[in-house]
C-alpha cells in the first residue's frame, strides 16, 4: 500500500493537469473576492478578510468544493484506472485492497492538504489588503472551516468510491454537477412544498452549505461605515452531526468503494 | 520439488452470454517457453488475465508456483511479470520516470536498475519526450521494460513484438532467448506472428473458441510441420518392418490411418521407393510432406468443424 501511495505522489509530481487542477482551484478562490469587487456599493477597501470569506461561501460554498474534492479524486484516482495502468499494480501481485487504499490514501492527503490550503488564499489576500473586519468573528471562521474539512473528507471518499466503481474520471467530474444540483433541488422542492426536508447531515453538499453560506446578517454602523455583520451560532448538535456523519459517510463510501473493486474484472 | 510453476485445472470464464475459457487444463513447467495460439477471441488474453488476477475464473482454478489462495497467489505474482494487452506506459511521462513509478510501485531498492531496463531495450536515450509521443515500438519497448524490471522468473507476455520493427522484433527475440537460457526464465508469450513464435517456443497450447485443443511440445510440433516422407502401402505396418530392417530408419510415426511418417534421409526417396517395391509392396502413396506453423495452424484452429487428426494436419507436397 505505501509502494503504491509513494508510486502516485510520484507521478502528481509530474503531472501537469494535477498543477493545473490546483490553479484552478486558486483561481476559485480569487473568484469570490472578485465578486465582491464588482459589487459598485463596495470600495475596495471595504472588501475585508471576513466580508471575503462570507461572500465566498455564499457563492462557492458548498458546488465547489465538491467541484474541487472531485477534481482531486478523479485525477488522483482515475488516471491510472482509465489508462488502465493501474492494472499493471493488480498483475505486480499488489493485492486489491492495496491498489485501493494506496490510491485513497494519496487522495486524503493530497486533498485534505491542498484544498483547505488553496481556498482560503483570497480571503487571506483581502485580509492582508484590509485587515479583517467585523463581518465574521475569526474564531467563527475558523470552527466553520475546520468543520469544513471533515464534510471534505467525506466528499473525497465519496467520488475516490465513485471513481473506482465507474473506472473513469470524467464520469466524476460530471456526476458531481448532478449531485450537488439534485441535493439542492430535493432540499429547495421539499420546503417549498412542504414535503420531508433533507437534514442537513444527510448529505454532504447540504452540510456545506450550512457551513459556508451564512446568511444572517444584520447592518451595524462601524467606524463611520455601515458593515453587514453576520451572526451564526453553530450547535453543539450541529458540529457532533457534522464529525460523525462525515466520519461515518466517509467509512461507509469506503466500504463500498472498496467491495465493488474487490471483486470487479479489471478490463 | 515440482518444476511445474503454471497450473490450470478446467479453467472457465464466461462474460455474460460470451464463454470466453472453456474448462482449460494445462500445465507449463519451469523454463518452458509456451505459445498461446489461436484466433481473436480464443481466450489467449483472457487466461493470462486470470493468472495476472485481473479477471476472476467463472468455474475451475489455476495455481501459480502451486500458490491457489489469493494471498498466495499475490505472492506467487510479484515473482512474475505481465504485459497484456496495452503495454505498460503513462503517456504523459517520460520513458525514465515510468519505470521509476514502475520501481517505486514493486519496491524494488536499487534505482539505477532503471536505466538497466531501459538500456536492455533501446530506450536509454528517450530523454524528457512524453510517452504519448512515442511510436508503437517505443510503446512495447516501454512495456517489455517494466515487465523485467523486477527479474522475474515467469514472464507472461501478449503480443509483445506487436508494432515492433524487423530489428526490434530480432532483439526482443534474442533477448526473450537468452533470459530463458541463461536465466531459466519461464514465458508464456501469444503472438499472431507464428513464425516469430516458432523460433522461441519450446511448447504450444493451441486453443480455439475458448477451448484448448492441442498441447504440444515444439519437438513433436516440428516433426508435424517439418519436411517428412507419407507413406502409404497395401501393408503399412509390414512396410514399416521393412524400412527398419533394411534401412535402419528409426525417426518414424503411425499414423491412425495406419500410413507412416518418415522424418529422416530426405534426400533419398528412390531408394525407399525401390527397397518397398523390391519386397513386393506397392507404394500407394510416397512423397515429401513439408508444412510450416502457419499451415498446421490453420488446420488446427482456423476451420470450423474440424476435428484434429494427425493425418489431418498433413499438408502435402508431392
Amino acid at each position: 500500500m505505501w509502494n503504491i501511495l509513494k508510486a502516485t505522489l510520484h507521478q502528481t509530481k509530474r503531472d501537469r493537469i494535477s498543477y493545473g487542477m490546483l490553479v484552478f482551484m486558486l483561481l476559485i478562490s480569487f473568484c469570490g473576492m472578485f465578486m465582491c469587487f464588482m459589487d459598485p456599493d463596495t470600495p475596495f477597501s471595504g472588501v475585508t478578510g471576513s466580508f471575503s470569506f462570507i461572500q465566498c461561501g455564499m457563492l462557492f460554498g458548498s458546488e465547489f468544493l465538491a467541484l474541487c474534492c472531485a477534481l482531486v479524486a478523479g485525477r488522483i484516482a482515475g488516471w491510472d484506472l482509465r489508462d488502465q495502468t493501474a492494472n499493471y499494480e493488480v498483475l505486480f501481485g499488489k493485492k486489491r485492497s492495496a491498489v485501493y487504499f494506496g490510491r485513497l490514501l494519496a487522495v486524503l492527503l493530497i486533498g485534505l492538504i491542498s484544498i483547505p490550503l488553496i481556498l482560503p488564499i483570497g480571503t487571506l489576500f483581502c485580509t492582508v489588503c484590509n485587515g479583517w473586519g467585523a463581518s465574521f468573528t475569526v474564531q467563527n471562521a475558523l470552527l466553520h472551516t475546520a468543520l469544513a474539512i471533515p464534510v471534505t473528507f467525506r466528499l473525497l471518499c465519496f467520488f475516490t468510491a465513485l471513481t473506482f466503481i465507474t473506472g473513469n474520471e470524467i464520469v466524476t467530474f460530471v456526476s458531481t454537477f448532478f449531485i450537488c444540483m439534485t441535493t439542492m433541488l430535493f432540499k429547495v422542492l421539499g420546503e417549498m412544498l412542504r414535503l420531508w426536508t433533507p437534514p442537513s447531515w444527510l448529505t454532504a453538499s447540504l452540510n456545506l452549505a450550512d457551513l459556508l453560506m451564512i446568511d444572517n446578517s444584520t447592518t451595524e454602523l462601524i467606524n463611520g461605515r455601515h458593515v453587514d455583520v453576520y451572526k451564526h451560532v453553530l450547535t453543539s448538535q450541529f458540529v457532533a452531526e457534522t464529525i460523525i456523519s462525515s466520519v461515518l459517510f466517509g467509512i461507509l463510501w469506503i466500504a463500498l468503494g472498496y467491495l465493488f473493486f474487490r471483486k470487479k474484472d479489471l478490463r | 520439488m515440482s518444476d511445474i510453476v503454471l497450473t490450470a485445472q478446467g479453467l472457465t470464464k464466461q462474460y455474460k452470454k460470451q464463454l470466453a475459457v472453456d474448462h482449460v487444463d494445462f500445465q507449463i513447467r519451469k523454463g518452458m517457453v509456451c505459445g498461446l495460439v489461436g484466433p481473436n477471441g480464443a481466450g489467449k488474453t483472457t487466461i493470462m488475465k486470470m493468472f495476472g488476477g485481473l479477471v476472476f475464473p467463472t468455474a475451475g482454478s489455476f495455481s501459480i508456483f502451486g500458490e491457489e489462495t489469493e494471498k498466495g497467489l499475490c505472492h506467487a505474482r510479484s515473482r512474475m511479470s505481465f504485459m497484456i494487452e496495452t503495454p505498460y506506459a503513462k503517456a504523459e511521462l517520460s520513458a525514465r520516470d515510468n519505470i521509476e513509478k514502475l520501481r517505486l510501485q514493486k519496491g524494488i531498492p536499487d534505482p539505477k536498475r532503471v536505466d538497466e531496463v531501459l538500456e536492455l531495450v533501446g530506450l536509454q536515450d528517450a530523454g524528457k519526450k512524453p510517452a504519448s509521443k512515442f511510436s508503437l515500438g517505443m510503446r512495447q519497448r516501454l512495456g517489455i521494460a517494466g515487465a523485467l524490471l523486477s527479474k522475474p522468473e515467469i514472464m507472461v507476455l501478449d503480443e509483445p513484438v506487436n508494432g515492433l520493427d524487423p530489428e526490434g522484433i530480432i532483439q526482443i527475440r534474442n533477448m526473450l532467448k537468452r533470459l530463458n537460457e541463461e536465466e531459466k526464465v519461464t514465458i508464456l508469450i501469444s503472438s499472431h506472428l507464428l513464425a516469430e513464435l516458432s523460433l522461441l517456443c519450446t511448447d504450444y497450447l493451441f486453443l480455439r473458441k475458448g477451448r484448448l485443443v492441442q498441447e504440444i511440445s515444439s519437438e513433436d510440433l516440428h516433426k508435424q510441420c517439418g519436411e517428412y516422407y507419407h507413406v502409404h502401402t497395401d501393408d503399412d505396418a509390414r512396410a514399416l518392418a521393412i524400412l527398419q530392417n533394411k534401412l535402419g530408419i528409426t525417426e518414424c510415426d503411425v499414423l491412425k490411418d495406419g500410413s507412416l511418417r518418415i522424418f529422416e534421409r530426405m534426400d533419398e526417396q528412390p531408394l525407399i521407393s525401390r527397397t518397398l517395391y523390391e519386397n513386393g509392396l506397392i507404394p500407394v502413396t510416397l512423397h515429401v510432406h513439408e508444412a510450416d506453423l502457419e499451415s498446421y495452424y490453420l488446420k488446427l484452429v482456423g476451420e470450423d468443424n474440424v476435428e484434429y487428426s494427425e493425418s489431418d494436419a498433413a499438408s502435402d507436397k508431392a
